[in-house]
């Protein structure tokens, strides 16, 4: 049961910065994912929140109290990061029950809810090897399962699921945001993966250069993303460039001598960049175009396909342009190289932002 | 040129646990193999044993038709990536990469020559003279590879190479890497837990699980055409209907699922005889139970949820027969279905697959 707020928080590595003015506010039993790239401040800050930095300026609160001051063993906060291995001396259960012998907690209780981690974690059997004895992924789930028991309120996870494969990721994905509902923790979990963010969390945060650019909730932030490097961050996406054109209340991106109808506010005559998500490009046969049913349908030429699992990664061509299309492999259009087919979008599929934005998220970059 | 067969190759750690099971397989000379399955399965394990740097407790592995039994490590002729780049800090590029001939011995001439054709092959040749901790992920990833390069290893084992990169650098990587190993005329045998680096990267993909090797295959093998339930279930995501099948002469067979009859792919299991029918999520269509549709292969059914995740949307639907599949559509599919509407799961049974019934169960099919 824990309400965190960081106020105005500031970090300094010496001169290099590691968050500049973060502002934040998770509610009690809310499940945060964070999102950025590498160096982008994700865990600086869960390194601040779980203590085990402390800020150069601002304030963290717990409920409203201030625990800025508070080393980490006072505030209960379960963590997985990358560089507190597991214990190499102590066996996989030691491991786990470690926080709540430190804690003093009853070790009958914390030794069935750590055999039922182990369970749920698809690691039983590994409690007395060591950790050089497990594999690279049961360590990590130790590691879980170790942040879980200590029965802390507050759970920072910093990539938690990273070296798992698909199935067991997902797996876990649903089991670890069952788990924290059923024990109302308040949760902050950085990923790489959107998918994985969009499936955890209440809220998302998207961090840049130690700041965070976007907070919302997962719907949101995918359909509405605040910046080109927001759109980028959460998938692939065709970036174009062209004209707005505004005309009787319809909203237009002019490239060369095609129109592309969209949605959007800026004035006409401004010169805009559109991204479109890949898997909101849509592909069709010839033949189809009868009855579809899109804002925008051109012709395109099909240069590469390649399957990488649940979707074909398309490369088209039309009007001098690649569009990157992303296919489920259900759909039943033939992706052979060189053949012509539609290219079909919605005007809301089209993320747009004036060009100066653009150049100036290009030099950061 | 080496070829590497393993032959019922099982290690037992301790007393009892079996970390590889009955292992056998043959990777020809030039190819490139990746090794994916559950955590724990025995992927490392395996690579550890090609290494020699554990021996199986049964079986063999041949090199070249000969046995590891009387070869020394050093004439395996192998080399390593890890995720943790295992490379000096305190010596430059050009110094790690010349480490594996110096202790061969060779000449200096002999040292220049390799380890100048080992830094271009990766294209590092222009940060020769730098220390590792100036450079990035990727170049350090570059630097172990030149080593394996210049010490003029043929086996190439790589274990999670590309665990530490970034997501957005890691596609380059890839094909960076298959390049390299194709160009210098290597085998490779690549570990990995991300699905789409192994299916982009590899002549062939190994599925394991729990110790034993699943299915080896080409990438559309094992996507489109798993030959049993497991491949199904951990190569992208499949659904499992339990069934009967009532008609076994055509290229489809009829299957009884619930109250529904569906045709799906006959796969040669008799008539009367239990089967398993798995479905890719992506493959199935869904459409209003009330809506006309050209087809009657389709499973009725009562939406659970309807889950927006960006990239595509999962559906939960619940069959009659009380079991809930799960199927992925397009994001923008037309319809967002609510909580209980009725709906029709239409199949084509192209893309079905139909396996034998498991003695004990689907889901000790799918146990990890
Ligand atoms: N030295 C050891 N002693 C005992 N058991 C071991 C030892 N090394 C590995 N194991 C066990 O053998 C099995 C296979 O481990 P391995 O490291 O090969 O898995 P993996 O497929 O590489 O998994 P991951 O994807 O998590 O890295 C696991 O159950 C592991 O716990
Ligand atoms: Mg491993």
């Amino acid at each position: 049961m824990v309400k965190l707020e960081l106020d105005n928080i500031t970090k300094y590595y010496g001169e290099r910065r590691g968050v500049e003015n973060i502002n934040l506010t998770i509610e009690d039993g809310e499940y945060l994912a964070v999102l950025g790239p590498t160096g982008s401040g994700k865990t600086t800050t869960m390194y601040l929140v779980a203590g085990l930095l402390s800020p150069s300026e601002g304030r963290i609160l717990f409920n409203g109290e201030d625990v800025t001051k508070e080393p980490s063993e006072d505030r209960n906060v379960g963590f997985v990061f990358e560089e507190y291995n597991l214990f190499p001396r102590m066996s996989a259960e030691s491991n786990v029950l470690f926080g709540p012998i430190v804690k003093g907690l009853d070790l009958s209780d914390s030794r069935q809810v750590a055999r039922e981690m182990f369970s749920l974690l698809n690691i039983t059997g590994k409690e007395l090897n060591f950790p050089d004895e497990i594999s690279g992924g049961q360590k990590q789930r130790v590691a879980l399962a170790r942040a879980i028991v200590s029965n802390a309120n507050l759970l920072v996870m910093d990539d938690p699921l990273r070296a798992l494969d698909a199935k067991i990721r997902e797996i876990l994905q649903v089991e670890l945001r069952n788990l924290v509902k059923d024990l109302s923790l308040t949760c902050i979990h950085a990923t790489h993966d959107t998918q994985e963010a969009m499936r955890v969390a209440d809220k998302i945060a998207v961090f840049k250069d130690g700041a965070i650019v976007q907070f919302g909730t997962p719907e949101e932030v995918y359909n509405n993303p605040v910046s080109i490097y927001v759109a980028k961050f959460l998938g692939e996406t065709t970036e174009l460039e062209g004209t707005i054109l505004q005309e009787k209340n319809q909203s237009f991106l002019i490239i060369e001598d095609i129109k592309f109808e969209i949605e959007t506010d800026l004035k006409h005559g401004t010169k805009a960049v559109a991204l479109i998500p890949a898997e909101l490009a849509d592909i069709y046969t010839l033949s189809e175009r009868e009855k579809l049913n899109y804002d925008n349908i051109i012709e395109a030429e099909i240069i590469s396909t390649k399957c990488v699992g649940e979707f074909y990664d398309v490369d088209l061509v039309a009007f001098n342009q690649v569009i990157k299309a992303k296919e489920l492999i259900g759909k039943n259009v033939p992706l052979t190289e060189g053949s012509k087919v539609l290219f079909a979008t919605d005007k809301g599929d089209f993320r747009i932002f004036p060009v100066e934005e653009d150049e100036k998220d290009e030099k950061e970059i | 040129m080496p070829e590497i067969r393993l032959q019922s190759v099982t290690k037992i750690f301790g007393r009892k646990v079996e970390a590889v099971k009955d292992l056998s397989f043959i990777i020809e000379d030039g190819e490139y193999v990746s090794l994916i399955g559950p955590s724990g399965c025995g992927k490392t394990t395996t690579l550890r044993l090609l290494a020699g740097t554990i021996i199986p407790t049964h079986g063999n592995i041949y090199f070249d038709d000969k046995s590891v039994e009387n070869l020394s490590i050093r004439d395996r002729n192998i080399g390593f990536v890890f995720q943790h780049f295992a490379i000096f800090p305190h010596l430059t590029v050009w110094e790690n990469a010349a480490y594996g001939p110096k202790v061969k011995g060779r000449k200096k001439s002999e040292i220049d020559s390799l380890v100048e054709h080992a830094l271009k092959a990766v294209q590092i040749d222009d940060k020769a003279e730098l220390y590792p901790p100036s450079l990035s992920a990727p170049d350090w990833q570059k630097t172990a590879l030149a080593r394996v390069i210049a010490s003029e290893a043929k086996v190439l084992l790589l274990d999670e190479p590309l665990g530490a990169l970034d997501q957005k650098i890691r596609g380059e990587f890839q094909i960076f890497l298959r390049d390299l190993v194709k160009n210098e005329g290597l085998t490779a045998i690549h570990v990995t837990h991300d699905q789409a680096e192994a299916l982009t990267i590899s002549d062939k993909v190994a599925v394991m699980n729990k110790g034993r090797l699943v299915q080896l295959g080409s990438a559309s093998d094992l996507i489109f055409t798993p030959n049993n339930i497991f491949t199904s279930f951990f190569v992208g995501e499949s659904d499992f209907l339990e069934s009967v099948v009532i008609k076994d002469r055509e290229t489809f067979a009829e299957v009884r699922v619930g109250q529904s009859t569906i045709k799906v792919k006959n796969m040669g299991i008799a008539r009367g005889k239990r089967a398993v029918v798995a479905v890719r999520r992506e493959f199935f269509k869904v459409h209003k139970y009330e809506d006309k549709i050209e087809t009657d292969n389709f499973l009725p059914g009562v939406v659970v949820r309807d889950q927006f995740l960006g990239l595509l949307r999962r559906v939960k639907v619940k069959l009659e027969n009380q079991q809930i599949v799960e199927i992925k559509i397009h994001a923008k599919h037309p319809i967002r279905f609510k909580e209980h509407e009725k709906v029709k799961l239409v199949i084509d049974p192209a893309s079905t697959r139909c396996f034998e019934y498991p003695e004990a169960g689907v889901a000790s099919a799918l146990e990890m």
